[in-house]
């Protein structure tokens, strides 16, 4: 026998004094892929939130937290300010991520603001919704929040294939309970994603 | 005197004190059992070192760091690295095609945003992400405190270490704690906004969120993370980041895909040669190697305390038997008396005591000997619940041959001497002194 074997007893000894390690919870479950992917302004990114309840409250945080499957991924491409003009540029985000598979989409205040032309915002609010349903994503779209371009949002889904999720009587700015509610009815949209 | 009245006269001998015989039985045997024992687990232990170190493992490793050598330091374990330089896929297959190379694991790094529950009150902290293959962790030097390794092809389970039960507020002993909750991670990009092309508003910053479950704590700071994920994950994590417009460089993300690599060594002797190749290739290298030599050094202090144990106990077992044998003497010099006085002869005395002694080892040795394998195997089972947990191979039991056979031969032999000398008084007795006793 080697010397330093016989010199290795202590620390076998050690280890049988060692309180045994619990065994880890069940592996995850592999699955297919839920890839939620958020497109929107001030209210999705949720700006009128403080830090740190900005990455806690917002309801696109809240749907991705406790609506989805732990392998869930969500890629949140809104920001303050946002515009649907910006949103195809955004979109270019999704190319080095996983494709999407649950897309909201929730525009109209800040285009108000900037002064979008209705046209133009169905046009552009089309470019971004109908690749996504053509690519095999569901895709909720936000009604209810803007009186000018209601009908052209309204029009868009019905030509696309999304699906409408009204938060009408939502407060405006959402504050915590706002977004609270929003992220409720989003994931009662969305459903049960195994 | 034939052999049969011999053995039939230190038969009664043990008989007429079975309390005695009993405890001087069981001295032997303790003795035994403790010699047993202690080599069996000493054999068990070389099988396990000699495969961790002769055929390679967590021992046996090469941390590659992804940045040139400094010419000035290389004869350090952990000396300080030069310039940065691109660790790749081809850097790791120069290293696998290495001789002396057991296993390359090329370590990859995300920076990464984590936001703990709400419920625990702390603020979210920016850290590491670290991955590293996880198909074969006994080769790694990960250490398991609490719960298990991530699986290798998993997409949503990470271990945590040290610094993140630090930045919840908690310590080692609360390990258990975190193992089965959540974690949500969020890696980000710099973009460039449709303002920045002359709007004159910042550029923003884009985040991919993905939640982990914790299935385990590990004691090192995992290259200076906080969380430990199979290789994929923080690839997919680190491409987020580094598809930005600054390529990552606001987030300390490196442009090498891999931060570092842990190179296995077929052994422990070929870890010198594995780091001189691969710093020949251009790259900064750290091993325990000196640290290994100081730590068999002090070992070795620690083989010789536990030889000196093993053979007190062997001499405190002697030494009862001697006095078991004594005090038998004693009580019985009417016996030996009598058989002087019918005959006996002085040599027939002795071999009974002798006899009596070396039965009393004999069989002592024997019970010894088994009730150390018992001790042994209890020690196994333990030893490999321990392994197991910590996600390393259980051993097998290594019964000797030679440590049976030792063991009953070794105390019989021991009893033998021990109770010669009283033997030899019993013997040399004059007859009329014993019958005096009378």
């Amino acid at each position: 026998m080697k010397p330093w074997a016989l010199s290795l007893l202590p620390l076998v000894l050690a280890a049988c004094t060692s309180r045994p390690a619990a065994q880890g919870p069940e592996p995850e479950r592999l699955g297919v892929p839920v890839v939620l992917v958020t497109l929107g302004g001030d209210e999705t990114a949720g700006s009128d939130l403080g830090f740190p309840e900005v990455v806690r409250s917002r309801w696109p945080q809240i749907v991705f937290r406790d609506a989805l499957p732990t392998r869930a991924v969500w890629v949140n491409l809104s920001r303050e300010g946002l515009l649907v003009a910006d949103a195809l540029r955004a979109q270019a985000d999704l190319v080095t991520a996983d494709p999407p598979t649950i897309v909201t989409v929730w525009f109209g205040h800040g285009d108000e603001l900037a002064g979008t032309p209705v046209a133009t915002f169905e046009r552009e609010l089309r470019d971004v919704v109908d690749p996504l349903v053509e690519d095999g994503a569901s895709v909720y779209v936000v009604t209810g929040r803007s009186d000018l371009y209601e009908d052209a949002i309204s029009a868009v889904i019905v030509e696309s294939g999304a699906i409408a999720i009204d938060l009408t009587d939502l407060p405006r700015p959402l504050g915590i309970a706002g977004h609270a509610e929003a992220a409720r009815r989003v994931a009662e949209a969305i459903g049960t994603v195994e | 005197m034939t052999g049969t009245d011999a053995i039939a006269l230190a038969w009664s001998g043990v008989r007429r004190r079975p309390a005695r015989a009993v405890l001087t039985l069981l001295a032997v045997a303790l003795a035994a059992a403790l010699l047993s024992a202690l080599l069996t687990i000493a054999g068990t232990a070389e099988a396990r070192v000699l495969d961790q170190l002769s055929k390679g493992g967590p021992l046996s490793g090469v941390k590659v760091s992804a940045a040139a050598p400094d010419p000035t330091q290389l004869d350090q374990d952990n000396p300080p690295t030069g310039e940065p330089r691109i660790l790749d896929d081809a850097a790791i297959d120069r290293f696998a095609q290495l001789p002396g190379v057991q296993a390359v694991f090329p370590v990859a790094r995300a920076s990464v945003f984590v936001i703990p529950p709400a419920a625990g009150g702390i603020d979210p902290f920016g850290t590491a992400m670290v991955g590293v293959e996880l198909a074969r962790p006994g080769l790694l030097p990960i250490t398991l405190l609490a719960g298990r390794l991530p699986a290798g092809d998993s997409t949503a389970e990470v271990a945590v270490s040290e610094s993140y039960l630090r930045h919840l507020g908690l310590t080692t002993n609360d390990a258990e704690r975190v193992v089965g909750t959540e974690v949500e991670v969020a890696a980000s990009r710099r973009i460039l906004s449709r303002d920045d092309d002359g709007g004159g508003r910042r550029a923003g910053i884009r985040s991919r969120y993905s939640r982990y479950l914790v299935v385990g704590v590990v004691a090192q700071d995992a290259a200076g993370g906080d969380l430990l994920a199979p290789l994929p994950v923080v690839a997919t994590n680190r491409s987020w980041t580094i598809g930005g417009i600054d390529g990552g460089a606001s987030f300390d993300v490196s442009p090498s895909p891999y931060g570092g690599a842990f190179v296995v060594a077929d052994g422990i002797d070929r870890v010198g040669q594995v780091r001189d190749s691969i710093t020949a290739i251009g790259f900064s290298t750290s091993a325990p190697e000196n640290l290994l030599a100081s730590v068999q050094r002090y070992l070795h202090v620690v083989e010789i305390v536990l030889a000196a144990v093993g053979v007190i106990a062997l001499v405190v077992s002697a030494l009862g038997i001697a006095n078991a044998m004594l005090a038998a003497v004693r009580e019985r010099r009417r016996e030996i008396g009598v058989l002087k006085a019918i005959g006996a002869r002085d040599r027939d005395v002795l071999v009974v005591f002798v006899l009596e002694s070396s039965a009393l080892g004999l069989v002592g040795g024997c019970l010894g000997t088994a009730l150390g394998f018992v001790v042994a195997q209890a020690v196994a089972l333990v030893v490999n619940g321990y392994l197991t947990d910590q996600g390393l191979v259980a051993v097998a039991l290594v019964v000797s041959p030679q440590v049976i056979g030792g063991t009953v031969i070794g105390a019989t032999v021991l009893a033998t001497i021990a109770g010669a000398l009283p033997a030899r008084r019993a013997a040399r007795l004059p007859a009329r002194d014993a019958m005096g006793a009378l």
